[in-house]
């Protein structure tokens, strides 16, 4: 009797001891899970980092920052096989199958990339505000993650609505993607108000300084936040706000125009200059591509500019017509006799039948002895001082304000050796034309160009005639798989029955 | 939850064991002993034995073993009685213990015992759907694994080889497909002697192996496999697309026995596609080339292949396909020891077996050692352990494809061959290197504890550990981007588990009331963990691993995973005087891969039966031996995918273009959620299939024929799918229930013994079953395409989704105009290419003059309608012969070779035609398109407008049914008189063939040697024929 009652006290204990949550509850440890990793303040910046290198792919992504913002504008007369030529002269409708979604278009037209940064950072948000000031250096260190989360995503939203117009607003952090609901696409207005929101809250929670060591254009900072609400405000036509916050900008942001001898420089390093940029760094294999296809140097490079030898031709090439009259330059000439130093310090071969812009031009390969890795190591550079002149330049000037206009127009061609605006063009193109030059194959003109139109209604656009401005065409459609997954959104308004 | 439940049962345990100790009073009256075969000397389990002329009776256990308390012990005798067995009477005389042996009863089925999970069952009891095989009807064939023995011989079991590369896994799949991934099947849950196998986390399925494919077939005693809910529900969680238990032999008789056997057998070259060489392949080429290249510039690029016929690099008439295939050898070798006395047994076997493929260097090797020893210290108390230890070796080649030209870039028979490529090709290279190995330690010890004649404890206690490793290198002047790499993939995987259970029996009113219960829990766990390393631009070819290299041509990572499962489960069963059955399972499983509040399920099932035979009232008649009409309803689980299924993770890089991946960001390390893969949530659950059966079971002329015909409706509800969620999400998939599929179908089974006496004996068994696959559920209706294949609602599970093409259309004005635009039918969109002559004639289903995707037509799917088999066996003094035959009918497959062969083709023909073999194969024999009026099956294979006419195709479908001869063997036993005068137990010879003879209409090689998706790809493992000729002697 005593053995058996043994017995069934090991099954019973055996039993019990099975009972126990706790032997179900597996952690999973080969990844961090989104559930449990916000703890720390070394979390929330590796997070902020994850933000970056996550806008990093939506912009090299097909070279999506300057396809968006060069390719469809004047700068160019044609852009190569596939879909770029296409994007060019904003033929954007083509209906592709599913097979397709290797292709630029399918690319272009999707925003899942951006909804990535922003999700990222929604999350980052919210899971900061719950982590207690204790695990942060400081108070201003918290504040200052915070704002950059803020910044972050009122300038995602922003460089968005630029491309698409009306947008699915999402400000909170999704617990359960599997289930979340459907979102249609909020009117332009709305997103406008929610980035000048974002913005305002992120130039509240950072200081001026955070971020400014030589190397952090990389980063999100106060001047980056008012920036880009500079840029909103005149994507909006809000141009005495833009003045505004311009003038805050220059008076304390604390940058500098660098001397024009090393107008270069700034492509390869953050420099004074730079405000805001994307870090596309080697060292991070961040550039690496077999034979990078989808890098700026392919598109816009040609030997011996690169090191690729057999690339005799960049596969973009610049409207002559329009480079030679917008820099006055004459055929045949050669860039040592132009006044301009831009000419000299990042073209070549101005005066032949195919220029080229050596901004980008830090390239190389990462197998040298098989040709193959080919990279470029150069940053992608978003917003820069002399832009930002030149912004509140046209602000300025659209405002009547014509002596600020001219003086900031003139700092900015002094810097590069050009006499004076001397008022044969009309000031606001004047500004608009300068900021072509500075900010050639830069990912501005495109959205600089619907800008002139709004102001001088004479401005054509080859491929946008004005009827079709006004229906805003220059607004991208989306990609309809988008729309069959999300059944609450609307195909932007000029490409409904055009896609 | 759980604890509540924990409640519940300790109660009922409680009072099951309470009153089970009181009924425990040994008394003077009892006889014990054992019963036994009295040829083969195998104990019989679940013989029946009455006391005369009483209803006072037992059955024996798994030993053989019975004891009984009787009346009168003195005068009195005992039945012992066993279908398939004469009838014995035997007095008791007073004795304890007594050994009895029966003799077979020659031509009549043997009662069968099944292994029902937790306990064995007389199968004409049973209320469940289970079938059975013996182990000697899967002996003496020459195949790798048991799995090939098993096509066609259990009714609703579908088998189909894929490869025919020695050790393939292939489709095994009961009832019908519930797999969301068109690539593969779903499988059933293995058994092997209480060992779980789950075919989808187990060490041998990461390695690619099926878990019966490390058995030893010679060790198999039986196969017993689970079909409907009633039977699976006692493994509820994995048991929803059936179980598949393995009992093993133990020892037969009860002197030591000795076995010794070997196999030698031969696979023959298998049959090559044709094709065109050397004279005749240029003059095919220029011949079409000239009629087709309209654009001089094209005329004037013709490679050089083609127009330099002088040229010795490239004049060549080479066979690349004849030179990597071979006859092939096949070696088995096996001894097993066994013995017995009263109170313990043991058996142990060794095996070796090695196959050569037919393509070069490759091969399957396994080498087994199993050691089973069973003790019984006391009466009540036993100890049964088993120990085994398998290896696994395969050889593949260089580690990519084994058959290693695809269709569209077959070289041409221009290229000359040299000696480093035909030994790479081969994969003889001595620089080449490939190691892939496989082991495998299994320990089990199982206790039972009989409490008394009623109540039996059991608990069984299992270790697993297997490691799989693979070590390649390839030199750079081999690699495909002239690096030289090595790799290194090992990983290994510990699981245990351990349960425990009571069985109850017990009859109320004598005979009357029969009860018996089973409840008892287990809990398992496993731990994986994976190393994979890669090493570039390795700089001496003498180097064969990783060593010495720059950090940045290292790559390193590693995985661990876990995962655990707790289970209680219960069976109680009840008949009334053996005529009205009644049974139900309960099991509730715990699942650490889902979230808090989704990981327990819960699994019940019901079932009953009515044997009339049984009955007063039923008219003892010869005609009808045993009729059983039975039903049953229950619910079985599976627990899918991934380990962490609650987790959304974050990951430390980033995809950024083509698999390039970037983890930093200005130098400094980032963190991003990980919208590479699905994303899941809590939310998960486990996916349910509720099953209906009725069966009926039939035999007639005392047991010579048998029928079993059953009827089921399987419903899978919540399969695990990965579906596109908005993208605003930041996620493009996600994981999710969403799919539902109903599979319904019925089964036949007949078996007649047709010719029995005692010189000559014909048995005859045919199976066949039909299975309906129906995609009931699909996320928000809609459906799922890809390439070839699409789900939608209401259609199988992955069929083919193509254009119905008709021919081509002979001349440009053929191609129909729509009215309203006066313009021809276009591809694609408003703005697509207009179609030409020489085009193919795609139907345009919704009229729209458009052809695109709302044209695409489903042609059908790769899964059988009909699939079964018919076996027969001779037997002739001691000569046997069977005879094994499987067909599957139905069946639509996907000619991928062809269609991969245009594609090479097509594509920049004047360039491509040089090195690639493109048309020049067995292209002949179809027609295409070449000059306007041309009326031909296949369009011009250069194409103009229609870019890719080689895909989404319906000319590329045909009939995939198939009727084969599988398996002859011829065996003979030399007479006992014969081999007692050599000192043998006895001998047997045989002799045996695999793939005989194949009836199809399909223009394939082999209409079985496709993917389990239906696509028959030009790198498919041909099928072979394999003859052997083995000798087993015991002694």
């Amino acid at each position: 009797m005593k053995i058996r009652k043994k017995y069934i006290y090991i099954v019973v204990a055996l039993i019990l001891f099975t009972s126990c949550e706790d032997f179900l509850e597996k952690e999973p440890f080969h990844q961090p899970v989104q559930q449990n990793f916000w703890q720390t303040s070394e979390d929330v910046e590796s997070g902020l980092n994850g933000a970056y290198a996550l806008l990093r792919v939506a912009f090299n992504d097909k070279v999506a920052y300057y396809t968006y913002g060069d390719v469809p504008s004047d700068q160019f007369s044609y852009t190569g096989y596939e879909d770029y030529d296409n994007i060019r002269m904003y033929n954007l409708g083509e209906r592709l199958n599913e097979n397709s979604s290797y292709r630029t278009m399918v690319h272009m037209r999707d925003w899942t990339n951006f909804y990535k940064v922003i999700n990222h950072v929604n999350t980052i948000i919210a899971k900061t505000q719950e982590i207690s000031v204790n695990e942060f250096d400081s108070e201003q260190d918290k504040n200052n993650k915070i704002g950059e989360a803020y910044f972050l995503r009122g300038f995602t939203y922003f460089y968005m609505t630029r491309i698409w117009g009306d947008l699915p607003l999402l400000t909170e952090y999704i617990r359960d993607p599997v289930n979340q609901p459907y979102v249609a696409r909020s009117p332009k207005e709305e997103i406008w108000d929610q980035i000048n929101s974002d913005l305002t809250m992120a130039s509240d929670l950072l200081t001026w300084g955070y971020n400014r060591g030589v190397n952090n254009a990389i980063r999100g900072s106060k001047g980056a936040t008012l920036a880009t609400l500079a840029h909103l405000h005149a994507w909006q036509g809000n141009y005495d706000q833009v003045a505004n916050v311009t003038q805050t900008l220059l008076e304390n942001g604390g940058y500098a125009l660098i001397p024009g001898n090393q107008y270069e420089t700034m492509f390869d390093n953050p420099t004074t200059e730079n405000i805001f940029e994307i870090s596309s760094q080697l060292e991070d294999e961040e550039e690496f591509q077999e034979d990078g296809e989808f890098t700026i140097g392919r598109k816009l490079l040609k030997f011996p500019y690169t090191v690729r030898e057999f690339q005799v031709e960049p596969e973009w090439r610049f409207d002559v017509n329009r480079f030679r009259t917008l820099f006055n330059v004459q055929d045949g000439e050669t860039n040592d006799s132009i006044p301009d130093l831009r000419l000299q310090q990042v073209f070549e071969d101005i005066g032949s039948f195919m220029p080229i812009t050596t901004k980008y031009d830090n390239t190389g390969f990462e197998f040298p002895d098989e040709t193959r890795g080919f990279y470029v190591d150069n940053n992608i550079i978003i917003f820069r001082l002399a832009g930002i002149m030149l912004l509140r330049a046209e602000a300025l000037a659209a405002m009547g304000q014509t002596s600020g206009s001219i003086e900031l127009l003139d700092q900015v061609r002094a810097r590069v050796g050009l006499e004076p605006y001397n008022g044969e063009q009309e000031l606001f193109t004047a500004v608009m034309e300068e900021r072509a030059r500075e900010l050639w194959a830069e990912g501005h003109r495109f959205y600089d160009m619907i800008r002139m139109k709004r102001e001088v209604p004479t401005f054509q656009f080859s491929f946008i005639n004005d009827d079709d401005f006004q229906a805003e065409k220059y607004y991208w459609p989306i990609e309809p798989l988008l729309r069959t997954n999300d059944p609450e959104l609307e195909q932007t308004e000029f490409w409904r029955s055009r896609i | 939850m759980e604890k509540k439940y924990n409640f519940r049962i300790l109660k009922i345990l409680f009072v099951i064991i309470t009153t089970s100790l009181f009924c425990d009073t040994i008394s003077a009256q009892q006889v014990s002993g054992v019963v036994s075969d009295a040829k083969l000397g195998e104990p019989l389990l679940g013989v029946t034995v009455i006391e005369k002329g009483s209803s006072n009776g037992t059955t024996t256990d798994m030993d053989g073993r019975f004891s009984l308390r009787v009346r009168d012990k003195k005068g009195g005798a005992l039945i012992f009685s066993f279908i398939g067995y004469k009838r014995d009477t035997v007095p008791i005389a007073n004795q304890d213990y007594m050994k009895i042996e029966l003799n077979e009863e020659l031509g009549q089925l043997k009662e069968v015992v099944i292994n029902a999970g937790y306990g064995q069952m007389k199968k004409d009891m049973t209320t469940g759907s289970v079938a059975s095989i013996s182990g000697e009807d899967l002996q003496d064939l020459p195949t790798t694994t048991v799995v090939e023995a098993l096509q066609g011989r259990i009714a609703g079991l579908n088998v189909l080889g894929t490869s025919g590369a020695p050790g393939a896994q292939g489709i095994i799949t009961l009832r019908g497909n519930t797999s969301m991934n068109p690539d593969t099947r779903s499988q059933p849950l293995y058994v092997i002697d209480g060992v779980i196998m789950d075919p989808e986390v187990s060490g041998a399925a990461q390695a690619g192996l099926n878990p019966l494919a490390l058995l030893n077939p010679n060790d198999i005693k039986s196969i017993d496999v689970l079909k409907d809910a009633a039977a699976a529900t006692i493994y509820g969680a994995r048991g929803a697309n059936g179980v598949i238990i393995v009992t093993t032999k133990r020892a037969s008789s009860n002197k030591p026995q000795i076995t010794v056997r070997t196999e030698i057998g031969m696979s023959t070259r298998p049959a090559l596609r044709p094709v065109m060489v050397g004279a005749a392949e240029r003059r095919f080429k220029m011949n079409y080339l000239k009629n087709n290249l309209t654009n001089p510039e094209q005329r004037r690029l013709l490679s050089l292949m083609l127009t330099d016929s002088l040229n010795t690099a490239f004049n060549n008439n080479s066979d690349w396909q004849d030179m990597l295939i071979q006859g092939a050898l096949t070696k088995e070798g096996n001894v097993a020891i066994s013995g017995r006395t009263e109170t313990s047994d043991f058996r142990m076997s060794l095996n070796y077996y090695d196959e050569e493929g037919v393509i070069k260097n490759s091969g399957f090797s396994r080498m087994s050692a199993n050691l089973m020893y069973n003790f019984r210290p006391v009466e009540k108390f036993r100890i049964n352990s088993n120990v085994s230890f398998t290896h696994v070796g395969r050889k593949q080649g260089n580690g990519d494809y084994l058959f290693r030209f695809s269709g569209w870039n077959f070289p041409s028979s221009f290229w000359q061959i040299t000696e480093t490529e035909r030994e790479y090709h081969t994969g003889a290279l001595e620089d080449v290197r490939n190691k892939n190995d496989f082991f495998l330690f299994n320990g089990n010890l199982n206790l039972q504890y009989d409490f008394n004649n009623h109540l039996k404890f059991t608990s069984n206690i299992v270790g697993n550990l297997n490691y799989s490793r693979e070590d390649r290198f390839q030199p750079g002047y081999v690699a495909w981007n002239g690096i030289a790499n090595a790799t290194s993939n090992s990983s290994d995987n510990r699981y245990y588990s351990v349960e425990n259970y009571f069985n109850f029996t017990t009859k109320f009113n004598t005979e009357s009331h029969n009860f018996n219960a089973v409840i008892g829990q287990s809990f398992e766990e496993q731990y994986s963990a994976n190393t994979y390393s890669q090493g570039r631009d390795i700089p001496v070819t003498a180097i064969k691993t990783i060593q010495g290299l720059p950090d940045k041509n290292t790559t390193t990572s590693t995985y661990n995973g876990e995962r655990s499962l707790a289970s209680f489960f219960t069976r109680l069963s009840y008949d009334y005087k053996q005529k009205y059955l009644i049974s139900a399972n309960y099991r509730i499983d715990g699942s650490s891969r889902f979230g808090r509040d989704n990981r327990w399920a819960y699994f019940p099932s019901i079932s009953g039966g009515w044997i009339i035979t049984n009955e007063n009232f039923f008219p003892e008649s010869k005609a009808f031996s045993f009729v059983k009409l039975r039903g049953s309803y229950g619910i079985t689980g599976r627990e899918p995918g991934g380990l962490y299924q609650s987790y959304q993770g974050l990951r430390s890089d980033i995809n950024y273009y083509n698999n390039i991946y970037t983890q930093s960001y200005g130098g400094a390390g980032f963190i991003v959620p990980n919208y590479v893969e699905n994303v899941s949530s809590p939310g998960l659950s486990w996916e349910q299939t509720s099953q209906t059966n009725l069966g009926i079971e039939l035999r007639f002329l005392e047991n010579r024929i048998s029928l079993t015909g059953e009827v089921y409706e399987r419903y899978t509800a919540d399969l695990l799918f990965s579906r596109q969620i908005p993208a605003i999400t930041g996620y493009s998939n996600a994981l999710d229930n969403t799919m539902d599929v109903l599979n319904q179908g019925w089964e036949l089974t007949l078996g007649a013994s047709i010719v029995q006496n005692e010189k000559f004996r014909w048995r005859s068994d045919l199976t066949i079953a039909h299975n309906e696959n129906i995609v009931a559920k699909t996320p928000g209706g809609r459906d799922i395409t890809s390439a070839w294949f699409s789900v939608s609602q209401g259609g199988p599970l992955y069929n083919y989704k193509v254009w119905e093409t008709d021919g081509v259309y002979p001349r440009t004005s053929d191609v129909p105009v729509d009215p309203l635009t006066g313009e021809r039918m276009r591809q694609g969109w408003s703005g697509g290419n207009q179609y030409e002559g020489g085009d193919p004639r795609r139907i345009d289903q919704n009229n729209d003059y458009i052809i695109d995707g709302n044209d695409l037509v489903s042609y059908g799917s790769s899964d059988p309608d009909l699939y079964g088999g018919w076996n027969n066996t001779f037997n002739y003094k001691g000569f046997s012969l069977s005879v094994q035959c499987n067909f599957v009918y139905g069946r639509n497959i996907l000619n991928g070779y062809l269609s991969d062969k245009l594609n090479g083709a097509s594509n920049n023909a004047n360039n491509m035609w040089g090195s690639i073999s493109g048309p020049a194969s067995d292209l002949g024999d179809y027609s295409f398109w070449i000059n306007p009026g041309d009326d031909t099956e296949y369009p011009r294979i250069i194409p103009n407008n229609i870019d890719q006419w080689n895909i989404q195709s319906s000319s590329f479908i045909e009939d995939g049914s198939f009727f084969r001869v599988k398996f002859i063997n011829l065996g003979y036993s030399i007479p006992r008189a014969l081999s007692e005068n050599l000192g043998l137990d006895r001998a047997r010879l045989w002799g045996s063939v695999n793939n005989v003879w194949t009836y199809s209409d399909s223009t394939l090689l082999d209409p079985e040697a496709v993917a389990p998706n239906g696509y028959a790809s030009a790198q498919a493992y041909p099928v072979p024929n394999k003859f052997s000729l083995g000798i087993e002697v015991a002694f």
